[in-house]
């Protein structure tokens, strides 16, 4: 009688991880079907949330989207208690590289007033405010001076230029603040320095 | 365990059985799907594949005889290896049908599995492919047409062009052929 490779392959124990095979089974066989084979639908769907943040992003850095300005919102001298507490959140998250956002209103003889006085003395290491003014209505261009760079060790900031728009009527009172964190990262341990707007 | 107990397991507890079928047959297809597909990472793939479509379709399976499950898991594998091939851009052309021989029977008496299965793997992809599944797995030159969208004309033909090359690749090494 001859014995065929079929006889040979139901009774021979070929040397492979079978173990390993049942568990890589066992895992997907204790996942719902619909999700078992959709890693791509995953990544689809990442991508989609990511491109839709980024996309928001994009749009909101614009100044597009500007949002409403509530009635009862002022900002007195106390703004730099704001700025500080910005800056608490913002050293929470050194580690990556972040762009965090917050919005601010404040009167607008203080807006004219505004110098970023402490970004030139500031011995920050990779991090800048970017400033930004804007009222709703007519535009009427107005620029701060740039900021001037910031030495770090081997490495320069980029100067700020901020952009500032003014109502060119005097019925707005209200200007719309918006400070705009960008840490650039430099790996964990990096010591952020005090850096702290201040607002005559 | 048998089969049939298998299966009736299957119908309280899926997983269990799953995992004595695994124990029953795993090795069968994985030695069967790394004939096909010569790479362990891909026929250990494969035999995951092939355990995860029982899983599903068990519930439909009609169980005739002992030996029934294990032939349909190797049917599987089997597909499921023509699959991945197909995946890999394996091309068939069609062949002359006049061309290939009287079909006799091809016996080499002192070959080992392993011999054999190296000796098929060094024939080009696809005539080892339809000596492996007209020869060793019994599928006839129509099943393999059907398999390969080829006319049986053609399978036959790249079956004897196997059978040729193996002689000739066997007989000088000193493997009797009776």
């Amino acid at each position: 009688m001859k014995t065929t490779i079929d006889d040979f392959e139901n009774n021979a124990r070929p040397e492979w991880n079978k173990e390993a095979n049942w568990a890589r089974i066992d895992s997907k066989i204790n996942i719902p079907k619909k999700y078992r084979k959709t890693p791509w639908l995953i990544l689809l769907l990442g991508l989609t949330v990511f491109g839709t943040g980024y996309a928001l992003s994009y749009y909101v850095h614009q100044g597009e989207n500007k949002p409403s300005v509530p009635e009862e919102t002022k900002i007195q001298p106390d703004t730099i208690q704001v700025i500080a507490e910005l800056r608490d959140t913002v050293v929470q998250y050194r580690k990556q590289y972040i762009y965090l956002r917050d919005t601010v209103y404040i009167e607008q003889e203080m807006a004219v007033n505004l110098v970023p006085k402490s970004l030139e003395k500031s011995e920050n290491v990779g991090i800048a405010e970017l400033l930004e003014l804007y009222i709703p209505g007519p535009e009427t261009k107005l620029t701060l001076p740039d900021f001037k760079p910031i030495r770090t060790g081997k490495r320069t900031t980029k100067p700020y230029a901020t952009n500032v728009f003014f109502d060119d009527t005097t019925s707005v009172t209200r200007t719309e603040f918006r400070i705009f964190h960008r840490i650039e990262g430099k790996g964990m341990g990096h010591e952020f320095g005090r850096t702290i707007v201040l607002i005559k | 365990m048998s089969e049939q107990e298998i299966l009736s397991l299957y119908q309280r507890d899926r997983r269990k059985a799953l995992k004595l079928l695994h124990d029953l047959y795993a090795d069968m297809c994985y030695l069967v799907a790394k004939r096909y597909l010569k790479i362990t990472e891909d026929a250990e793939e494969i035999v995951m594949d092939t355990f995860l479509i029982a899983f599903e379709k068990l519930k439909e399976f009609q169980w005739k005889y002992e030996g029934n499950l294990r032939a349909w898991l190797k049917k599987v594998t089997i597909n499921n290896c023509l699959m991945k091939l197909r995946k890999n851009r394996l091309v068939f052309e069609e062949k002359n049908c006049l061309e290939f021989e009287n079909e006799e029977e091809l016996v080499f008496s002192n070959l080992q599995y392993h011999e054999i299965i190296k000796a098929v793997h060094s024939l080009p992809q696809q005539y080892g492919l339809v000596f492996q599944l007209h020869e060793v797995d019994g599928f006839s030159h129509t099943e393999i047409a059907n398999l390969l969208g080829l006319s049986p004309g053609s399978s036959k033909a790249y079956l004897n062009r196997a059978r040729t090359s193996l002689k000739e690749l066997l007989i000088p090494l000193g493997y009797k052929y009776e």
